[in-house]
């Protein structure tokens, strides 16, 4: 009985894991190398810039917005991470609190933008989003600079199968858990996700937690280009393009509604990995890459479709 | 300007039911002559009104979508699935021309209908509904394309992309009709008084004896079957397939729909203003590359103009 209502509770995480079970099955009957050490490392690597960059998106989604933007910021942070203003570690840094503040001042934007002047988030962070590519092609005009070898070398360097920056992302997503399921602020998001209104007559400072979590949004996401940066050994203007729509389809996968308010974040962890399996999986067969983007499109459909008939059913009953 | 000829600027474009993008349209044609005086001569304003066809008619069928408050994220792909298996079907071929067109159309309307159907009737929100199926059409090109598309567009059909009579461009002539199309049944017939309350309150249309079901289907068929129209007018002006020119048109189309007095809310859209906004965009690019900024600057001054276009309409209205 208790296993019974655990599994109503978090149905929509139980799917999103046997949708990545299924994945991790085709893929072991479909290449004896799937499911090697070395290739999983591999997937990790390819999945950890979106996978944080959908952690900064679910804030976002949470509080029934979204943040197009986030795909702009990678763009910016690989820009600014790929000039060198000073030689060796102390550069790096010096580069990464770069990032990271102008993520949060793209952040900011958004944020003031949507509370004070009321404009949607959609068209907001869209005008953002032009905005922030802009900047990034200032920078980069073409794509060039480097990353630090050494720099590389720190995030994605493995301990065992475990790619470095997949540990940073676990601890993020860590901290999310729990600010999101215990921290004022984390209770706030989900209370004026679910109804304005209702937060602000509990009153809770319903401007003040967008401006925070869209703030914070986009810091993560500046945070999930300092890690594409470092994958890529190089800075691109165009490199984050796929991030925005990309970092949305994971939420959605992982069960977090985009009316706000009701979703997990570690329902993300697996659809993460269903987009990058499939990808991984495709190329070992040897099929066209063309059929990913099939294959992610029919998941996504089917997903939500088993989603919405399971929410009828259990509106119906009750 | 001072505040109170603002005000009544305002309550004089409410009176005659003026779009407000209307003002940001002639103001940014002012400035356009002012930087180049060459571009507002009549010719090239003309042009404009052919370079805007396709977005005119993508945005008309967001606008539909967007007033049952819906949206449709999948318009792009459908124009470029549409250019692609034009141009491949055609293969320069007039005999085809109009068949492989009305294909075409028909594929428009069934993407729409499917959109629809997981909309309206399986409760799906459409953003994601949408989202799914973009990203599957991308595939479906590139498959049917084999990635790089071959084909090219015959001259009847390119007449209507590139064509003149007399002076005006056949593009702009394409858009007037379906516009004033649009217009006309959404002021005259009931149906277009249906679209607008499915928007509002779908209960009450319901109780008032319309199925709202259906009209939400039909607005998602119209909006397919408009981005085909539209992918067909990329197509006629290129000649060839493209697999690339969809990109703009997606979140654009959201934005001019929004310029032109729609909501995210739903209940709320002008074809008039659509067609407005459209002109607006178009214009926008135009001065954008006529100050001969390098791409960086071109893209910061375009999130300006939309955030300053969308707060001069007074949207103030949703979240």
């Amino acid at each position: 009985m208790k296993l019974r209502a655990f599994a109503k509770k978090y149905d929509n995480l139980l799917i999103v894991y046997a949708i990545l079970l299924a994945v991790l099955l085709a893929g072991a009957v479909s290449s004896p190398r799937f499911l090697t050490g070395l290739n999983l490392g591999n997937i990790m690597e390819q999945a950890v810039g979106l996978g944080i960059v959908a952690l900064g998106q679910v804030l976002a989604i949470l509080l029934a917005g979204i943040d197009l933007s986030v795909g702009a910021v990678v763009s910016l942070s690989t820009a600014i991470m790929s000039v060198e203003l000073l030689p060796g570690a102390p550069g790096v840094a010096l580069n990464i609190c770069i990032t990271l503040a102008a993520g949060a001042l793209v952040g900011a934007f958004n944020g003031l933008g949507i509370v004070y002047l009321r404009i949607p988030p959609f068209i907001m962070t869209l005008s953002t989003m032009c905005i922030v590519n802009g900047a990034a092609l200032k920078i980069r005009p073409v794509p060039g600079g480097t990353i630090p070898y050494e720099f590389m070398d720190l995030l994605f360097g493995r301990v065992d199968i475990f790619p470095h920056a997949m540990l940073l992302w676990a601890a993020l997503g860590g901290v999310l858990v729990w600010v999101l399921g215990s921290r004022r602020f984390g209770r706030s998001l989900y209370a004026v996700g679910g109804s304005p209104t209702t937060a602000a007559l509990s009153g809770i400072p319903v401007g003040r937690v967008k401006l925070q979590a869209h703030m914070l949004c986009s810091v993560i996401a500046a945070a999930g280009g300092v890690c594409v940066a470092a994958r890529m050994g190089s800075g691109d203007a165009s490199l984050g393009d796929l991030f925005g729509m990309d970092s949305v389809t994971v939420c959605v996968l992982g069960g977090v509604s985009l009316f706000g308010g009701q979703g997990n974040i570690i329902g993300l962890l697996a659809s993460t990995f269903i987009l990058s399996g499939i990808s991984n999986i495709l190329n070992m067969v040897g099929v066209s890459s063309y059929y990913q983007y099939v294959c992610k499109g029919l998941i996504l459909l089917v997903t939500v479709l088993v989603f919405s008939m399971k929410d009828r059913r259990k509106e119906a009953r009750a | 300007m001072s505040g109170g000829k603002l005000k009544k600027w305002r309550q004089l474009s409410r009176k005659w039911n003026i779009p407000i993008i209307l003002w940001g349209l002639i103001a940014l044609l002012i400035v356009l002559g002012f930087v180049s005086p060459s571009s507002v001569k009549p010719a090239h304003l003309l042009d404009f009104t052919r370079q805007a066809a396709p977005m005119i008619l993508v945005a008309i069928g967001q606008t539909i979508v967007m007033m049952i408050g819906g949206l449709d994220l999948s318009v792009a792909a459908v124009m470029v699935l549409v250019d692609v298996a034009a141009a491949q079907m055609m293969m320069n071929d007039p005999a085809k021309a109009l068949p492989v067109a009305l294909l075409c159309i028909a594929l428009g309307a069934v993407i729409g209908l499917v959109n629809g159907f997981l909309c309206a009737v399986m409760h799906m929100p459409s953003f994601v509904v949408t989202l799914g199926m973009s990203t599957l059409l991308l595939g479906v090109t590139l498959l049917y394309s084999g990635g790089s598309p071959k084909g090219s567009i015959p001259d009847n059909l390119r007449f209507l992309g590139t064509g003149f009579a007399g002076k005006i461009p056949m593009a702009a002539i394409v858009w007037s009709v379906v516009a004033v199309l649009v217009i006309l049944i959404m002021k005259y017939l009931p149906v277009g008084r249906y679209i607008l309350s499915t928007g509002v309150n779908p209960m009450a249309v319901y109780q008032s004896g319309v199925n709202p079901v259906r009209i939400q289907l039909l607005c998602y068929v119209l909006c397919g079957v408009f981005a085909a129209l539209a992918g067909l007018q990329i197509s006629a002006y290129i000649g060839t397939a493209s697999l690339q020119l969809g990109e703009d048109y997606q979140t654009r189309s959201i934005a001019v729909a929004l310029l032109g007095g729609a909501a995210f809310t739903g209940g709320k859209g002008s074809i008039p203003g659509t067609v407005l906004a459209g002109l607006f965009m178009v214009v926008m690019s135009s001065l954008v590359a006529v100050l001969n900024m390098d791409a960086g600057d071109q893209s910061i001054i375009q999130g300006v103009i939309i955030l300053v276009g969308l707060l001069l309409s007074g949207m103030k209205r949703d979240d």
